[in-house]
């Protein structure tokens, strides 16, 4: 019989329903992986072994009695260590939180208990979800399932590791900056940043109020439906969320069957991005062009803007959010952070009221140009995830260093993620293929505000003709 | 000086004591100076009435 956690999270889900696997024999199967992997990629903060095979017991009694909860039943999923369960604790990858219980369930969470599904424990992360590369010196880093010296890529970094070893089905992080597409580009799986508003955020710890999002990564773009369908959608108790309606799953399942991408317009960049890329990332998002073509896509050049510009401007939100969330701990509590998460939180305080509101007014602003002018002709813009080769940990390790390294190496791997956090624009990274050592590759579809149903539908019309998501990481 | 470069310098006072490594400090004010750049450049396309919630608005406004 074939190892049910190489099944993608859709399989698994059918395979339960139609009796041909338990939610208790597929979760064992997990458990057995995470055990053997653990050591090796340090994806898990916590593991709820015990609870989670009484989860699974209940769907399967729930299944013979005829109730099938929803499309996650029975599925074993695990999440980014900051979503709160009441009674649990939620530690945000960090010393301060670890003893911390959590006094509220995350609206996420409760949707993903309705939908059916199994809560296996909770993933590393970079502490407080200030981290592009995961490393964390509380819970030491996650390490990439295809080359455990490399980085997974944060701050989701026990997500993309996970997700990527074959450990859960599915998992929600959440992207500040890119802290989705990041660890799932370098992880080799499909990480969804929403639209702004599109899921709640309630019981979620935060970074930064106006640029966090939180969404699903999984192995394929269709199992990444599955899970935004199921968290997404106005939620009263986070007042961020839109009312707008999100499609029903079959409808979303439906539109992802059609491979045939014939009247979609996709925008790429000209030649100054391109010139920024590693050459073995620039010739794998050529190749995944020329499939996306061979499907029907046109393909057009845009003005793409000073994505820079953008980055920093949105910086300025994300350092005074999290200056004023963190001031107290970092007055009573400073040694208990990380240099390199102190550091980027502080910077908030030499940031004026005047330039933050001037940085907010800008949203809008920016957003409509950017619709106007770089979106007017095109339906997606295809564009990179991370510019340059999966690094090593050891070389992106910058706890000793001075404050401006520390900075300018978030700057160098968030370039082409954190400007669609300031648009709020939706987002998703889809793997398209491995360098010379063996490491993934990327690229990223960006769509108009609530399109994610047209992003998901084209990642999954190229991971039809491809199979880039299929190759598992050996141990 | 203009208005929010003399914000900025009482803010680096007011901070002093919260990140009292003097290097760092140094960094941090020469790191909000540069988003500040950032801004003052993009500043002049904002109108006298543009609000941060307008954000919400151009987001259903834009989706098709």
């Amino acid at each position: 019989m074939i190892d049910p956690t190489l099944l993608d999270l859709t399989e698994v889900a059918d395979a339960i329903v139609a009796g041909h696997a338990s939610s208790v024999e597929i979760t064992k199967s997990c458990l057995a992986r995470i055990k053997a992997w653990q050591p090796q990629i340090n994806a898990f903060i916590r593991l709820d072994e015990e609870s989670a095979l009484r989860q699974a017991a209940e769907c399967d009694a729930e299944l013979a009695a005829g109730r099938r909860r929803g499309p996650l039943h029975g599925v074993p999923l695990a999440h980014k260590d900051l979503l709160y369960r009441k009674g649990r604790i939620t530690t945000g990858g960090s010393r301060i939180l670890r003893d911390t219980f959590a006094d509220t369930t995350s609206t996420l969470l409760e949707r993903l208990d309705a939908a059916g599904a199994v809560d296996l424990g909770t993933l590393n992360m970079s502490e407080f979800a200030a981290g592009p590369t995961g490393h964390n010196v509380h819970y030491g880093p996650a390490r990439n399932p295809y080359d455990r010296s490399r980085i997974t890529g944060g701050s989701s970094s026990g997500s993309g590791a996970a997700v990527g070893a074959r450990l859960v089905f599915g998992s929600l992080g959440s992207d500040t900056g890119g802290s989705i597409r990041l660890p799932a580009a370098a992880c080799n799986v499909v990480g969804l940043k929403a639209t702004y508003g599109r899921v709640s955020r309630h019981g979620a710890v935060a970074r930064s109020w106006s640029l966090d999002h939180v969404g699903p990564l999984a192995r394929t773009a269709r199992d990444c439906a599955v899970i935004f369908a199921v968290v997404a959608g106005y939620d009263p108790r986070d007042p961020t969320t839109s009312t707008r309606k999100v499609p029903d799953l079959p409808v979303l399942l439906s539109d992802l069957d059609n491979a045939s991408l014939m009247g979609i317009r996709i925008g790429v960049p000209g030649e100054p991005i391109l010139g920024t890329l590693d050459a073995a990332v620039a010739a794998a998002l050529e190749r995944s062009l020329r499939v996306l073509e061979a499907r029907g896509a046109t393909l057009r050049e845009v003005p793409f803007g000073d994505l820079a510009h953008l980055a920093d401007i949105g910086e300025t939100i994300i350092k005074s959010e999290a200056a004023t969330m963190h001031r107290e701990w970092l007055q009573t509590r400073p040694g208990d952070y990380a240099h390199q998460v102190r550091v980027r939180i502080e910077g908030g305080f030499y940031i004026p009221a005047t330039q933050y509101l001037e940085a907010l007014r800008l949203r809008a602003v920016l957003l409509d140009r950017f619709l106007e002018e770089t979106m007017a002709e095109v339906d997606l813009i295809h564009c990179p995830v991370i510019a340059f080769p999966v690094p090593t940990i050891a070389e992106t390790d910058v706890e000793a260093e001075a404050g401006s390294v520390v900075l300018d190496l978030v700057r160098r791997i968030t370039t082409y993620t954190r400007p669609f956090n300031f648009l709020g624009v939706p987002a998703v990274s889809v793997p398209c293929g491995f360098d010379l050592a063996g490491l993934p590759i990327a690229f990223q579809l960006v769509g108009r505000p609530f399109a994610e149903a047209l992003c998901l539908r084209v990642a999954a019309a190229y991971q039809t003709a491809t199979d880039f998501h299929r190759k598992a990481p050996q141990l | 000086m203009d208005t929010l470069s003399q914000d900025l310098v009482r803010a680096v006072a007011a901070v002093q004591q919260q990140t009292p490594d003097a290097q760092r400090s140094a960094e941090l004010a020469v790191e909000a100076e540069r988003l500040n750049r950032a801004i003052r450049r993009a500043s002049c396309l904002t109108r006298f009435t543009d609000e941060p919630a307008h954000f919400f608005c151009s987001l259903e406004d834009g989706a098709r």
